[in-house]
């Protein structure tokens, strides 16, 4: 598999605070990628750096074997989107749908005005006149029907009720099976869009912690409950990312692979498995110290 | 058929689970052409890759053939490869669940299979 993104040693500072520490990461061509982290982790620097919005502080990054920051001539391959692109001078969706036409060689005009019908926008309306999740909706429509060979949406679902964030979805995941490309997907909502992902890569605190297939990720770590000392004397030998020991249930997560020999064990000391998923893998692979107990928030 | 998120089965298991059933079902016949990686994409909306894994899953087992181009064939013998394989996982797996369950119960051996010929009776009548 090809890469389309690679970066070394990628950093990226906003004055005192570093936004992206030293990353080194080539990224699959043509995969529909969650990029998922907490707020302020680095996400939006990372996409705005392969979309060449910022120059690197620090290290290297190319997309398609170029430094995006300099590569205007074809600027029109990739695109950045985020829910909160503001069209200043243009009035009407039918303006602003223009403008990609202009800029994005690839733009399906065709197709955009199809999806202002699924999504029951017209034409004529004004921008400003949008609710934030028709703005949504209508950069999402925009950045779809581009095409570009490297496809960024930063948070595309904000402000979205849940009919139209499905209906994004299957849209999303259809395009990129007509038309496969690289696109990568931001958002803090991994549960429902983890369906559709070929590949995860978590972010914290400006570094990657995990690039990886998401059927890969599906199967990396499992869930046990039981009593605490049966839960304790299960995970005597095992990589515990998370527990969590009460009088009426005690839990634990951990790394690793479930599979056949492991259910004897389990039976052994009488424990319940179940799934994790990737959504809540990362919960526990991002937790701060301290943070995973809130009962001392009440204490006196 | 429907995928369980929440089940420990992954996702592309799953899919090769179904595409047996269909099989053993004569839903798919053997010599035919299987579910493309795009159809079980669109349909289950699933991403492709999970799809193809499914499928290659099978093509492992010798229960799917790849042909020239895209298409994937039932194998000839698909379906008693399937019985066969099944009888010793699933069945099997099956067999043990129920004489733990028996053990916890303190039924005897012979009480179990007492109901085993009962149960077969009943069925075929």
């Amino acid at each position: 598999m090809r890469g389309v993104i690679e970066t070394k040693q990628l950093t990226y500072r906003y004055g005192r605070k570093t936004a992206l520490d030293h990353v080194n990461i080539t990224l699959n061509e043509n995969q529909l990628i969650g990029l998922i982290g907490r707020n302020g982790s680095g996400k939006t620097t990372f996409l705005k750096l392969c979309a060449g919005y910022y120059y690197p502080t620090d290290g290297e990054i190319t997309v398609f074997e170029e430094e995006p920051f300099h590569r205007i001539e074809s600027l029109g391959e990739i695109i950045y989107s985020n829910p909160n692109v503001y069209h200043k001078e243009l009035n009407t969706l039918e303006q602003i749908l223009k403008y990609f036409k202009l800029t994005y060689p690839r733009f399906d005009a065709v197709f955009a005005n199809k999806l202002l019908v699924v999504f029951a926008l017209q034409p004529t309306m004004r921008f400003k006149n949008l609710s934030q999740g028709m703005v949504s909706v209508f950069n999402f429509i925009c950045a779809l029907s581009t095409r570009a060979r490297l496809t960024l949406f930063d948070e595309p679902i904000l402000g979205m009720d849940v009919t139209s964030r499905k209906k994004i979805y299957e849209i999303l995941l259809r395009d990129y099976i007509e038309c496969p490309r690289t696109i990568i997907v931001s958002s803090h909502i991994l549960s429902e869009l983890e369906d559709i992902l070929s590949e995860i890569l978590l972010i914290d605190e400006g570094k990657i912690i995990l690039y990886k297939d998401l059927d890969e990720v599906r199967t990396m770590s499992y869930r046990i409950d039981g009593t605490e000392d049966a839960v304790k004397a299960f995970c005597s030998d095992k990589t515990v990312i998370y527990s969590n020991y009460n009088t009426m249930n005690s839990y634990a997560v951990i790394e690793g692979e479930y599979n056949d020999t492991i259910i004897p064990e389990g039976e052994k000391y009488n424990v319940a498995f179940s799934k994790v998923r990737p959504e809540d893998y990362c919960v526990y692979k991002t937790l701060r110290g301290g943070e995973a107990d809130l009962e001392c928030l009440w204490e006196r | 058929m429907k995928i369980d998120e929440n089940s420990l089965t992954p996702i592309y298991v799953q899919i090769a689970d179904s595409i047996e059933e269909d099989i053993l079902n004569d839903k798919l016949m053997e010599g035919n052409a299987c579910y493309s990686q795009l159809m079980i994409a669109k349909e289950l909306k699933v991403n492709p890759a999970t799809a193809a894994k499914g499928i290659n899953l099978l093509v492992g087992h010798e229960i799917l053939e790849k042909q020239r181009g895209q298409a994937m064939t039932i194998a000839a013998d698909a379906k008693s490869k399937i019985i066969e394989r099944k009888k010793k996982t699933d069945f099997k797996d099956k067999i043990e669940e129920l004489v733990k369950l028996a053990k916890r119960l303190h039924v005897s051996e012979e009480y179990l299979q007492n109901q085993i010929s009962k149960t077969f009776e009943e069925s075929e009548r």
